[in-house]
């Protein structure tokens, strides 16, 4: 079983890094900034079940760069990552979220406040994260790999 | 409206729902509503009079559509050009039915695999002949471009390009022979760009398909999203001498990696694939939840499209044959040089024995050749010289012995006799012979070891025996009758023999001769005696010169012991040897 997981968020939150912390990428991240997606791909168990997570790294959203929305085209849910550090990315990460269910109808997500290493520096607070109004929401640190898997779990039994 | 044409319309209105054969219940309470005020048969007997034959056609079209056996006819008839035409304008009737052809097929080989194999018989046969013909014709040509490959000049450039880029060999023949070959193919989900299947040629190299269907994907929204072509998308991407062909069709893709230059014709087999799939698996396609295990049957499908192409060679097969001549005149020079190294190496070997065996006091009792090696083997005296064998495939061993061979005789002989300057030994007619000079001791000696090494004849009659010389030459006295006159019958021959025996080996003796002369003291003066002696001893000196012998041999003086007899002695000194 296959299933077509995107990762979304604005420019520099960490979804590579995050990416990077699950699977070994054989692909460059160059394509990132060439195509706008990197694609990988992990295996994991869900209620004893094999599932093949074919991810696509959208890169990240900024003024000059959107988001491909035709990209997301048949995904089957999404990670949606903001920046624990900056609450301007907190406000991308619902524009995306807007935008996306505006063109492809809703779809599973789990919300991932990225940069819990960086909790010092954070704007984002569990107040804003639960105004966010996500089903699902997870604190990660790409860095110490904290929640990353979780947030794949989450995603991925969301999925099934 | 006005009142009379409201009673008109409701008029016309009744006798048309009067016609109408109407099932449903709300139009039949509409209907009894309306017609309240008529008398049934007076409406029957209007409708008969007005539709009576179109109600007689509307019952025939009933009953032949409520009757299977009618249709079936109907159909019948008109399937045949139905099946035609279909079959004219697409393969989806093909497509359609081969299942079920497949199914009964099967189904009829289960139920009755002796009538299939009788109806088979008659072409099965020439259809073998004719597959082990094309086998053997594949094998003869695969068999010649090999030669071809391995032989030619061609070849070894490729072998040397194949060697310098560190390319396997098969690659560079590859990259040279080929027109295209399809490596890879790749059946991707539309909506998703997860991978449905994917089949491979050979052993090539590839990356995770699932990342490449994802990526090939991604690329091709990016292209139609950046140049805004939504009717037909991307359908090549080059890369070098390598080419990716996508094929879209509503639910799926079918990309292929190609490497070189397929024909245009080729996209036709792409599309008949898709299409085929899509008519098979279209509902699949369009419900597909993530899970590719239903795409599995369709690998022969995809298999298909992995199609190859070499660069036809119009001289390859004329290039056959001279390969094939090539290599069996390699076999036979082969050959050739196998047999004249053989026999050279035999008669280089059988050489070497008689060089061996006539090495004096070497005997070779055994040469052969086992496991590709020589061995000699025989007795050898260790005065014979060692025999000169160079090549090292060649193992001799011998047992010692005593030979009797004349020239290991004679260096036995010379290492044990010590023989003097004064002796040469040579061999006649197989016995030594010695000549020259010698003192006794060494001849006695000599005689010993002759007999001691088991020489049967050996002849030394040719040494002088200084000692018996000497003996012979100190017996001899020549008498005076008075003065110095000689007794009558006194001869100096013998004398002069022996002394031209010693003169020829004086130098290597140091010999000397003394000639002492003899008085009377019984008469005379003892000065008288004195000259008298010196006078005989001198005369006898002059005579023996005077018949050629060498004065420094000789040396003439009276002995003071006069004696009683007037006569001369002689007396030999040895002074070396």
């Amino acid at each position: 079983m296959q299933k077509k997981v995107c990762m979304v968020g604005g420019f520099a939150v960490g979804k590579t890094s995050l990416v990077a912390r699950f699977v070994k990428s054989i692909f460059s991240e160059k394509y990132l900034t060439t195509v706008g997606v990197k694609i990988d791909k992990k295996v994991v168990r869900v209620n004893d079940k094999e599932i093949t997570l074919i991810l696509w790294d959208l890169a990240g959203e900024d003024e000059f760069l959107q988001v491909r929305m035709s990209y997301l085209r048949g995904c089957a849910g999404y990670l949606l990552v903001a920046d624990g550090t900056r609450l301007p990315t907190l406000e991308k990460a619902a524009d995306l979220r807007s935008r996306i269910e505006r063109e492809l109808g809703r779809l599973p997500f789990v919300l991932a406040v990225n940069k819990l290493d960086l909790d010092k520096q954070w704007e984002v607070d569990d107040a804003a994260i639960r105004d966010f109004g996500a089903a699902t929401w997870v604190k990660t640190s790409a860095k110490t790999g904290e929640g990353v898997e979780e947030a794949f779990a989450m995603l991925v039994r969301q999925t099934c | 409206m006005d009142d009379a044409s409201s009673k008109e319309a409701l008029q016309a209105l009744r006798l048309l729902l009067l016609t109408v054969e109407s099932t449903s219940a709300e139009s039949e309470q509409l209907r009894e509503l309306l017609l309240g005020q008529y008398e049934l048969d007076e409406l029957s007997a209007l409708r008969k009079l007005l539709f009576g034959e179109q109600l007689r056609q509307i019952a025939e079209l009933q009953r032949r559509l409520d009757d299977a056996k009618i249709r079936s006819r109907e159909v019948s008839r008109i399937l045949p050009e139905a099946i035609i035409l279909r079959a004219a304008r697409d393969k989806h009737l093909v497509k359609a039915l081969s299942p079920v052809f497949e199914e009964a097929f099967l189904s009829l080989l289960r139920r009755e695999p002796r009538k299939f194999a009788e109806s088979i018989a008659p072409v099965i046969g020439p259809a073998v002949r004719r597959s082990i013909q094309l086998a053997l014709a594949q094998l003869l040509q695969s068999l010649n471009q090999t030669l071809d490959y391995a032989l030619s000049i061609k070849g070894w450039s490729w072998r040397w390009e194949a060697f310098r880029t560190g390319k396997p060999f098969a690659e560079v023949v590859i990259s040279h022979t080929l027109l295209y070959r399809v490596e890879q193919v790749f059946l991707i989900h539309r909506k998703t760009g997860l991978l449905l299947q994917h089949v491979v040629a050979g052993s090539i190299q590839f990356q995770d398909p699932d990342l490449v269907s994802g990526m090939l994907t991604a690329i091709k929204d990016f292209v139609q999203d950046s140049f805004g072509e939504t009717e037909r998308g991307l359908e090549t991407l080059q890369l070098g001498d390598l080419a990716v062909w996508i094929e879209q069709g509503p639910h799926a893709i079918l990309a292929v990696v190609i490497r070189g230059i397929a024909p245009q014709s080729y996209r036709a087999v792409l599309q008949d694939s898709l299409e085929g799939i899509h008519v098979e698996y279209g509902y699949l396609l369009d419900e597909f939840d993530g899970d590719a295990a239903a795409f599995e049957s369709c690998r022969p499908q995809l298999e298909r499209c992995l199609q190859m192409q070499l660069k036809t060679s119009p001289a390859s097969t004329n290039k056959a044959v001279p390969a094939l001549l090539a290599v069996l005149g390699f076999i036979l020079v082969s050959i050739v040089v196998f047999v004249v190294w053989s026999i050279y190496g035999r008669y280089r070997f059988e050489d070497l024995v008689r060089r061996v065996d006539a090495v004096p006091g070497i005997v070779v009792l055994s040469a052969e050749r086992r496991e590709g090696k020589y061995f000699i083997s025989g007795l050898r005296d260790r005065l014979a010289d060692e025999p000169q064998v160079a090549d090292a495939s060649v193992v001799v061993s011998w047992e010692a012995f005593q030979s009797y061979e004349p020239e290991i005789v004679r260096r036995r002989l010379l290492s044990m006799l010590q023989l003097p300057r004064t002796v040469i030994m040579e061999f006649r007619d197989g016995m030594p012979r010695f000549t020259g000079w010698a003192r006794r001791q060494w001849l006695v000696r000599a005689q010993e070891v002759v007999t001691a090494i088991g020489v049967d004849k050996a002849d030394f009659s040719g040494v002088v025996d200084l000692d018996s010389v000497r003996e012979r030459l100190e017996a001899r006295e020549l008498y005076f009758s008075s003065g110095t006159q000689l007794v009558d019958g006194q001869r100096i021959d013998a004398i002069v023999s022996d002394l031209k025996l010693l003169d020829e080996a004086k130098k290597a003796f140091g010999i000397r001769v003394e000639i002492l002369g003899y008085a009377d003291r019984r008469t005379g003066t003892k000065r008288v005696n004195l000259w008298l002696s010196t006078a005989r001893a001198q005369r006898i000196r002059d005579m023996l010169v005077a018949e050629g012998i060498d004065p420094a041999l000789l040396e003439a003086r009276a002995d003071k012991d006069f004696l009683e007899q007037r006569k001369v002695k002689l007396r030999v000194f040895l002074l070396q040897e």
